[in-house]
């Protein structure tokens, strides 16, 4: 097997009537799933759509999209995810960058955005196919469910292992999107690694938490495909309901669950896991750091469970994991480790003089092997400069942009190289305030913001409060100060009712850099 | 003005990302208007409390009792109802 298309054909192989994706009340079933991806797959070829060509994907997740994208890596196009939820002019921004030769969407997204099908010029896409039951509002849109009631048609052969399979756009810290290029082989090796490493097969039940442009979704959908387990969708907005979403896992009976961790804390947090979800053996989490308290009390909900970090960024896929062992100390206050490099990549700690650290020294994090990225679309020069040769030469190395050390086998995170700050000559790690932040007993959520105002960086931070637990913006500081020292301690203590986050549920820091900034400039 | 009227209105005009004008039926999903996200939620939850002197707690917090404006106005005429009492 070398595309992910195989996954698919092999477990319908195997045992045709096997659940294959739960969407609400609705099951679709592997033998089904295998007809429908061929079907789509004949519709594009027949279109002109395949190989070397880009199939926009712009609907909320549903199993008609997991058909839409299965379909589109069928024809051997790769999908490219756009967040349902991104205003029309970033949806039509991506579209137009990747020039996608078609699209699956709804009637009600198209509608939503008003001249999102005007080309400016780049080519329109060459098909349209349009998901759930409204009319198609377009004379280029052919519905679903028209190509999935017709009959089988020849389909193209499945594509190579280095051929592209998705598109991934991803906002850096200046927020202009750009699109992270991985191959078949880029996301098999990884999924192959992590079912095995937790034993998957095909009588679990997987979540689907994370959306389709957020990289951790590519866990779900092809680890499932390749253990022929099933993969149960999160309803749409549950995620914002912590309580009924717990329920929800417990329901379903899942058993290995994968999110960013602030979803796993509001949900133990809200005591949503007072009654255990009983099936649930592995939860899997990665995209940002685990405040240790809180990860201390979802392992106190979840006994028995398995707690896996899992790192990397979008351009190399997870490259390194750490599984929780024994109980976490009362009082601990460093985070986990993000751990030992998976055995299908390699890493190399470099420090700012330009060579591999020894020993425990500080660097940059550079990964290369089977999971990294073939580059940016469209962007040879940033590709340039993120790929870079290492010293022995060889493959290239991505340059993640976290700094590191290891500490034996292991790797552990300081904190990203922009969170880095210079403060009257102090380097203060953005990372090392949140943890205190977070030790203070009122604090949910925060985050600490290095903010530019005239010329000069400065240390803001802005935290949540659990519900009935007093506290102000003097007394966080003044927690902070019993921890830090003084040059550490943030300037203001903005207090929210909620952390503002964006579609992948990672605390949005642009908005709140942005907050605070217009702060300052009122007060004055 | 009843309770559907007044949170229709905080609702489309705080809320509702969408052109001006968009309106927003009874028993249309809050969710899939992408009214409801993590700070929409929070907002309208506070926009309810103050208005009508309720208090909405965690348990409270499930689609079945915010996803559409009727099932607002009943929670809240439950809460008042008990709070009442």
């Amino acid at each position: 097997m070398t595309a992910l298309t195989h996954l698919v054909e092999s477990s319908a192989a195997r045992r045709p009537d096997a659940p294959a994706v739960r969407d609400g009340a609705r099951t679709v079933r592997y033998g089904e799933l295998r007809g429908a991806v061929e079907k789509v797959a004949a519709h594009l070829a027949a279109a002109g759509v395949g190989a070397g060509d880009r199939v926009g994907l712009l609907l909320p997740k549903s199993a008609e999209a997991i058909v839409g994208l299965l379909g589109a890596m069928r024809a051997g196009a790769c999908y490219v995810p756009v967040d349902p939820d991104a205003p029309a002019k970033r949806a039509r921004a991506i579209l137009k960058d990747a020039e996608v030769a078609a699209l699956v969407t709804t009637a009600a997204e198209i509608a939503r955005r008003p001249g999102l099908l005007d080309g400016d010029g780049s080519p329109a896409p060459r098909t349209i196919l349009i998901a759930g039951d409204e009319a198609a509002p377009h004379p280029d849109a052919v519905r679903l469910e028209e190509i999935l009631r017709g009959p089988a048609r020849p389909v193209p052969p499945h594509p190579q292992a280095d051929d592209l399979a998705y598109i991934l756009y991803t906002s850096g810290s200046t927020g202009a999107p750009k699109g992270v290029m991985l191959t078949h082989q880029n996301a098999l090796c990884f999924v192959r690694w992590a079912a095995d490493e937790i034993g998957l097969t095909g009588s679990d039940r997987l979540s689907s938490h994370a959306p389709l442009h957020f990289d951790l979704s590519v866990f779900d959908l092809y680890a499932a495909f390749l253990a022929g387990a099933s993969l149960h969708l999160v309803p749409d907005g549950l995620s914002y309901f912590p309580l009924p979403l717990a329920r929800w896992i417990d329901d379903e009976a899942i058993t290995v669950w994968y999110s960013v961790p602030s979803i796993l804390a509001a949900m133990s947090d809200r005591s949503g896991f007072d009654a255990r979800p009983k099936a649930l053996r592995t939860v899997f989490f990665a995209g940002e750091v685990f405040p240790i308290g809180q990860l201390r009390e979802l392992q106190r909900r979840l006994p028995g469970a398995d707690l896996i970090n899992l790192y990397g960024p979008t351009e190399t896929n997870v490259c390194t994991f750490h599984r929780v062992e024994g109980p976490i100390p009362e009082g601990r206050r460093e985070p986990l480790p993000i751990g030992a490099v998976c055995p299908y990549d390699e890493a190399l700690v470099m420090t700012d003089a330009g060579a591999p650290a020894e020993g425990g020294e500080e660097g940059e994090l550079w990964v290369r092997g089977e999971s990294v990225m073939r580059g940016y679309w469209n962007d040879a020069e940033r590709s340039a400069r993120s790929l870079v040769p290492g010293p022995g030469g060889g493959a290239r190395y991505y340059r993640t942009g976290d700094y590191v050390r290891w500490n034996g086998p292991r790797l552990e995170f300081l904190g990203r190289r922009d969170a880095m700050i210079k403060s009257r000559g102090y380097r203060i790690e953005l990372g090392d305030v949140e943890a205190a932040l977070f030790d203070h007993p009122a604090v949910r959520e925060a985050a600490a913001l290095a903010v530019g105002e005239g010329g000069e960086t400065h240390l803001h931070a802005a935290v949540a409060l659990r519900e009935n637990v007093p506290a102000t913006p003097r007394s966080v500081q003044k927690h902070c100060l019993d921890i830090l020292p003084r040059y550490m301690v943030p300037e203001s203590v903005l207090i929210l009712p909620e952390l503002p986050r964006t579609s992948t549920g990672k605390v949005d820091r642009v908005s709140l850099a942005e907050r605070i900034r217009e702060g300052a400039r009122t007060e004055v | 003005m009843d309770i559907e009227t007044t949170t229709r209105e905080f609702i489309e005009k705080e809320l509702l990302y969408e052109e001006e004008g968009a309106r927003i039926g009874e028993d249309e999903s809050l969710i899939a208007r992408r009214v409801i996200d993590s700070v929409g939620l929070l907002r309208l939850v506070g926009f309810l409390e103050e208005t009508y002197s309720i208090q909405i707690l965690d348990d409270d917090l499930a689609p079945e009792n915010l996803e559409t404006l009727r099932r607002i106005a009943d929670l809240v005429r439950r809460k008042q109802a008990a709070g009442a009492r």
